[in-house]
């Protein structure tokens, strides 16, 4: 092989390990870049809001769905026979339940579409209220707009307060499923079969207060998006 | 000629295999973010440090008082900037908290197992809680500066027109205005520095 045909292979295999690395570089920096463009509508927050808290309805939905099939699952496997057959599916539930709560955990991460959606109405809310604040004492409606927005202010503040108590009561609710999952496979296992079960209700029942925070989330969302908007001349 | 050219490529390969670990390895670092922070709210103070002296000074020249304006412009605009979502800041502290909830979350899981990982689930939690008042904090501040800058943009023309009028307390009641609503920045801006050092001295349980 001659020396120029041993560079050219050469040249062309780092070519090719530099294109690797670069490629590497590249889908690096666009995960990157995924926490902060992961909604690059920024024309107008209170639409990518809007569209946010549908889908938090949807979740909300679904865990609401999915805790009433759980209770009739659970109506069920008291009547089954087989002990065997009663642990199987219990220990399904709750594995479902996990993941179903995990989801909504998602929906109201701090990093969620939803709270990128929020910051951005809020700020346009305290920009558009300097922006009446500047304008003279007789301009229609000042004062009253003003008023108007600073309540809107405040009650994007709530939301994210509620947001923050849904994500706080849903991570105390996986806590409780997790812990229960084991208690009342052990009750089962030594036949308190009827307790594990009133266990497992009470664990289900108790994720509906995920859904009613997550209601009043949804309802201080519209209020605020409702408020926000200033009284027109 | 070949070994010259095998140990240029062969460094070209190791740069840029380098350069992709390096970035792929970096985590996101509270220390980081604080000293950025930081940064941003000592730039701050600085350039208030001879502000009021600056206004007085400009009393008599409308350049002098153009060129008060257009420092305290740039001195918001590069708050604003320094925070905006495409920052470095922002961008640090969207990571670090999808890094935290991650964590919190492994170690939640873990505690299924171990009850022993639920205080240090516990302690995530207390770190996450601190960053989402930075996050929300940050995000007012960014705000505020926003609507600051487009407030001198908007009065920049009535100052000077005070000025030319020959009113320069006028022109000076106007840029003492400005002057405030930095101060009240700058205050923010040291809230902001408070949480971002509380945040990164939250312990963790070993």
């Amino acid at each position: 092989m001659t020396e120029d045909r041993v560079t050219s292979l050469l040249i062309r295999a780092l070519a090719g390990l530099s294109l690797c690395g670069c490629l590497l570089v590249a889908q690096v920096s666009a995960q990157d870049s995924g926490y902060s463009a992961r909604n690059p509508n920024r024309t107008n927050p209170t639409i990518v809001l809007e569209n946010e808290m549908s889908n938090i309805r949807a979740s909300n939905a679904q865990l609401d769905a999915r805790i009433r099939t759980a209770m009739e699952k659970l109506e069920e496997v008291a009547r089954l026979t087989s002990e065997d057959e009663k642990e199987v599916e219990v220990d399904s539930l709750f594995f479902t339940l996990r993941d179903e709560v995990y989801g909504v955990l998602d929906q109201l991460d701090l990093n969620s579409d939803f709270a990128d959606a929020l910051n951005r109405a809020k700020e346009g809310t305290i920009v558009l209220k300097s922006w009446y604040e500047r304008q003279p004492p007789d301009y229609p409606n000042r004062e009253q707009s003003i008023a108007q927005l600073e309540r809107a202010i405040q009650e994007y503040d709530i939301v994210d307060e509620q947001l923050n108590q849904s994500r706080t009561l849903a991570q105390e609710k996986l806590s409780t499923i997790m812990r229960q999952h084991r208690v009342i496979l052990q009750e089962m296992k030594i036949g308190k079969v009827l307790e594990a079960i009133a266990a497992a209700r009470a664990v289900v029942e108790g994720l509906n207060d995920i859904t009613t925070a997550m209601t009043v989330v949804e309802e201080k969302t519209y209020q605020s998006l409702k408020t926000s908007v200033p009284i027109s001349n | 000629m070949t070994k010259t050219l095998t140990a240029l490529l062969a460094g070209l390969l190791i740069l840029t295999l380098g350069a992709a670990v390096a970035q792929g390895t970096r985590q996101p670092d509270m220390a980081n973010l604080f000293q950025k922070v930081n940064r941003v709210a000592l730039e701050l103070q600085t350039n208030l440090t001879d502000l009021e002296a600056s206004i007085q000074a400009s009393r008599d020249s409308i350049e002098q008082g153009g060129r008060v304006l257009d420092g305290m412009l740039a001195s918001v605009t590069r708050v604003q900037q320094s925070m905006a979502e495409d920052s470095e800041i922002w961008q640090e502290l969207g990571a670090l908290l999808e890094l935290w909830e991650e964590r919190r979350k492994a170690t939640l899981e873990r505690s299924e197992a171990n009850p022993a990982f639920l205080p240090i689930a516990q302690a995530w939690q207390q770190r996450l809680e601190t960053a989402r008042t930075l996050r929300n904090q940050i995000s007012t501040e960014r705000a505020n500066a926003t609507a600051l800058m487009r407030a001198i943009e908007a009065d920049r023309d009535i100052v000077l027109a005070y000025y030319e009028l020959g009113q320069a307390d006028k022109a000076i009641e106007g840029l003492k205005k400005v002057g405030a609503n930095l101060a009240n920045l700058n205050r923010n801006m040291q809230v902001i520095v408070e949480t971002a050092n509380a945040a990164q001295q939250t312990p963790i349980p070993q």
